[in-house]
């Protein structure tokens, strides 16, 4: 892939990770991985279960320390241990399901955690608090003295994610941001990210909702297996539903459709995603 | 990735000790355990280890394995003989520094040492050849006569077997708790003893969160299957006694009350 | 022989209390032996509320609900009625009790105080019918998101209901997982002949369904087939709900002119029937 004058934020060259090493319970999570995530794009990395990637993106954070190969965040080197232990600040990860990590006695302590953790100061906390509290759509003065534990999942999702934001750190990794959530939460997610994309952050979403990574994504990257399938823009990765199922994923239901049409036959073209492709489309076929 | 954990370490086989009725097995810890404790005559010592090498061989434990067991508790057991060989009084063997070795201490000492490590690798063969939920069933049908007297042993079976159920899960949710913490900026490993104790706070309090979350959940999903604490549940694996067990009970019950005999006549 | 009867039913929390709400309003249906019935609506409509008032984990606050007879406000016919209607919930791990698959299973039968040898026959065909005997001496923790719902489905199958109701049963599944458990369920309505009643935010799901109610508020404002249901797109809209993407593709191009019959929602009868379009107006038959 060609780097349109764009910096790469994150660089992952021929990164291996292998859980237990040497032990007989060696697991080869990832192997010869090598991709590059530019400042301000908004990537979307799909794969089934197992396929590795929430192992990838926890060598961007820090985390995990790759077996062989290496992984830059801003031109640094993720072996080094000062580097990883660090790299929080830059990279904000937010795992799945994160009502689990909410401990704090209020809405507002626990969105600040991780302010404070850089060490800001009081005021600058209280700002940024309330900001992200309305990014999500928690207004503040409402939600700032309650329990966590006393709001719905929902809810508690939001807090999460408020938590992260409210830190801001250059690059926004988030692992199934929208699991279990209903249609109107997904859909206010999925906005949300893509204004803080608009912003100036770089995104990075799991998420295996290609619906959504369709309308929303600059880039897809699908995993399987622990090794890149295939990766391009939402366009190219979608061409192929046939081998997209192989893989254990779905495709949007306007690619399905077209390429059923396809095999009927007809001459649709490709690269087709969105409904509103769709439906312009088939009336350009109408109209011969 | 630590989906192999099961706790005490249990270890699936087909060999003649893993084929015991659980019951036995921890009848037949108990007994070798009192008899070990109360063992006091060199004979008595040598047929304990005699016997336990023999349960080793019949349940296929290789060398590895039982230095696997011993390891953990290395340091524990070293330091158990070094306090008896240095600070027991008697007639003196030689002088290190200011503490002597006296000759009390060293057959006290390895005396201590070779209980321990009996001890261990008894109750290591019971949890290695035995899985958790058939020591709870056999706890559960050992203590049945308790429920005369009203002691809840239905329940309390029940509970254990969740409990066990669950130790993997919530070994597994700590482990992503901490993960998320830590990419918060919450320190576990650094910093002094009041940041640590902090980074604790942050991983105890959402998973005892978690903990009464999911007991309250399983509550339900419970009641839906029928369960009612206090009703006659059966079950499905009946325990049996086999030839096997009878003489593995006879066994260790004729060398506990040996080694007792000669204890208080030797 | 499974007959669902619910009359009136409203359900309020904290009834008389002071934080007093009212989850489901004179809610009238009745669900027949066979059937696969969908309950689709808004996050809040009262949907897991509805189901569990089914299998009498919840009681009326006014109204009746029958099960086969036997009413679930009456204590005494409480454990038969659990026993006829099974029931599945949504987080995968926190329904799940045993340490092996096997004993899962078996739990069910085991509160029943059945005999030790029925049990075990119970336990062999449950695992059959959910694909999961290989699996039996596996403990649970080490099975697939997809697997686990299955091993729910399981143990809710040894106890021989007449009608089995999922609460979101596929929410926290990747989707190799949901085709894993809406497999087994259809195979389970169309070959078994049990009653399923699933409720979902999935329209994907809603549309395998034999018939649709749609909640709203707590009031039940749609009761019908998917092809009735979905014909009405603007109230579905006002309720926050999205029509299936092939109902809405149909929907846009039957405004437009297109000659697309009603009742059209699975994407096979919509790639058909745009295929037989197309090709027509090709050879002449003029659709724009």
């Amino acid at each position: 892939m060609k780097m349109d004058g764009g910096r790469a934020m994150i660089l992952v060259e021929h990164l291996t990770h292998i859980y237990a090493p040497g032990t007989p319970l060696a697991l080869t999570s990832l192997e010869d991985v090598s991709l590059h995530i530019e400042e301000g794009e908004f990537v979307v990395l799909a794969g089934a279960t197992g396929s590795g990637k929430s192992t990838l993106v926890q060598h961007f954070n820090g985390l995990l320390l790759p077996t062989a190969g290496r992984v830059l965040v801003g031109g640094r080197d993720t072996r080094d241990k000062k580097v990883r232990r660090d790299l929080w600040r830059t990279v904000g990860l937010l795992f799945q399901n994160p009502e689990q990590q909410l401990f704090e006695e209020s809405v507002f302590a626990e969105v600040a955690f991780a302010c404070r953790n850089l060490g800001l100061d009081e005021k600058t906390v209280e700002v940024r608090v309330c900001r992200a509290l309305e990014m999500v759509g928690l207004e503040p003065d409402r939600y700032r003295a309650l329990s966590p534990f006393a709001l719905s999942r929902g809810q508690q999702r939001l807090v999460a994610l408020a938590g992260l934001l409210a830190y801001q750190p250059p690059v926004l990794v988030l692992d199934e941001p929208t699991s279990g959530l209903d249609p109107a939460a997904r859909e206010q997610i999925w906005q949300l990210l893509k204004k803080l994309q608009q912003a100036g952050h770089t995104v990075v979403v799991i998420t295996h909702h290609m619906e959504d990574a369709a309308r929303f994504a600059g880039r897809v990257v699908v995993l399987h297996r622990g090794k890149i399938y295939r990766q391009g823009t939402p366009r190219q990765v979608f061409s192929d539903p046939g081998g997209l199922r192989a893989v254990g994923l779905d495709v949007p239901m306007p690619c399905e459709l077209m390429y059923c049409l396809q095999q009927k036959g007809l001459p649709v073209k490709s690269g087709i995603i969105t409904l509103d492709e769709a439906e312009l489309e088939l009336k350009n076929l109408a109209m011969g | 990735m630590q989906g192999n954990i099961t706790l005490g370490f249990y270890v699936p086989g087909q060999s003649f000790i893993h084929r015991l009725d659980p019951r036995t097995k921890i009848l037949a810890c108990l007994a070798i355990t009192m008899a070990v404790l109360f063992c006091n005559h060199p004979a008595g010592f040598a047929a304990l280890s005699l016997v336990t090498l023999l349960a080793l061989g019949l349940a296929r434990v290789t060398p590895q394995l039982l230095l696997g067991i011993l390891r953990p508790f290395g340091i524990f057991l070293v330091l158990a003989l070094l306090l008896q060989l240095l600070f027991t009084p008697g007639r003196p063997l030689m002088m290190l520094g200011p503490l002597q070795l006296t000759r009390e201490g060293v057959h006290f000492g390895f005396q201590l040492l070779w209980r321990l490590v009996l001890l261990i690798i008894s109750g290591s063969l019971l949890t290695l050849t035995t899985s958790p939920l058939m020591i709870t069933a056999a706890m559960e049908d050992l203590l049945k006569p308790f429920r005369r007297v009203g002691v809840p042993v239905f329940e309390l079976a029940m509970m254990m077997s969740i409990a066990l159920r669950f130790v993997p899960t919530l070994l597994e949710e700590a482990q992503q708790i901490i993960r998320a913490q830590q990419s918060r900026g919450a320190a576990f490993t650094r910093g002094g003893l009041v940041q640590r104790v902090q980074g604790l706070v942050t991983l105890l309090v959402p998973l005892f969160a978690s903990a009464f979350r999911r007991a309250d959940e399983l509550a339900t999903a419970m009641e839906i299957r029928c369960y009612r604490a206090g009703a006659n549940r059966t079950r499905m694996h009946q325990l049996r006694f086999h030839c096997r067990d009878y003489a593995v009970l006879a066994g260790t019950g004729v060398l506990f009350l040996i080694v007792l005999v000669m204890r208080w006549w030797g | 022989m499974c007959k669902i009867s619910i009359q009136g039913l409203t359900h309020i929390y904290n009834y008389g209390q002071p934080g007093e709400r009212v989850a489901l309003q004179e809610i009238n249906g009745e669900i027949s032996q066979g059937e696969l019935l969908a309950i689709i609506g808004p996050n809040g409509s009262g949907k897991s509320t509805l189901a569990r008032h089914i299998n009498a984990l919840l009681l009326p606050t006014c109204g009746t609900v029958t099960v086969d007879g036997l009413t679930t406000a009456d204590p005494a016919s409480r454990w038969e009625i659990r026993r006829r209607v099974g029931m599945v919930l949504q987080n995968p791990d926190n329904q799940l009790v045993a340490s092996v698959v096997e004993e899962e299973v078996a739990f069910g039968p085991e509160n029943l105080g059945l005999p030790p040898d029925e049990v075990r026959q119970r336990v062999d065909r449950a695992l059959s019918v959910a694909g999961l005997v290989e699996q039996r001496l596996r403990p649970p923790h080490l099975l697939s998101g997809g697997q686990k719902q299955r091993l729910a489905i399981a143990g809710a199958l040894a106890m021989k209901p007449s009608c089995l109701v999922l609460d979101e049963p596929t929410a926290m599944l990747d989707p190799a997982g949901r085709r894993e458990v809406m497999q087994t369920l259809l195979n389970l309505n169309r070959q078994d002949g049990l009653t399923v009643v699933l409720v979902t935010h999935f329209m994907e799901e809603a549309v395998l369904a034999d018939r649709i109610w749609v909640l709203s508020g707590g009031r039940l404002v749609m009761d019908g087939t998917p092809a009735q249901v979905f014909r009405c797109r603007e109230a579905l809209q006002k309720i926050g709900l999205a029509l299936p993407g092939p109902a809405e593709l149909a929907w846009r191009l039957r405004n437009c002119g297109w000659p697309i019959p009603d009742g059209i929602y699975r994407l096979e009868e919509l790639v058909t029937c745009l295929v037989d379009l197309l090709t027509r107006n090709r050879s002449g038959g003029g659709l724009s």
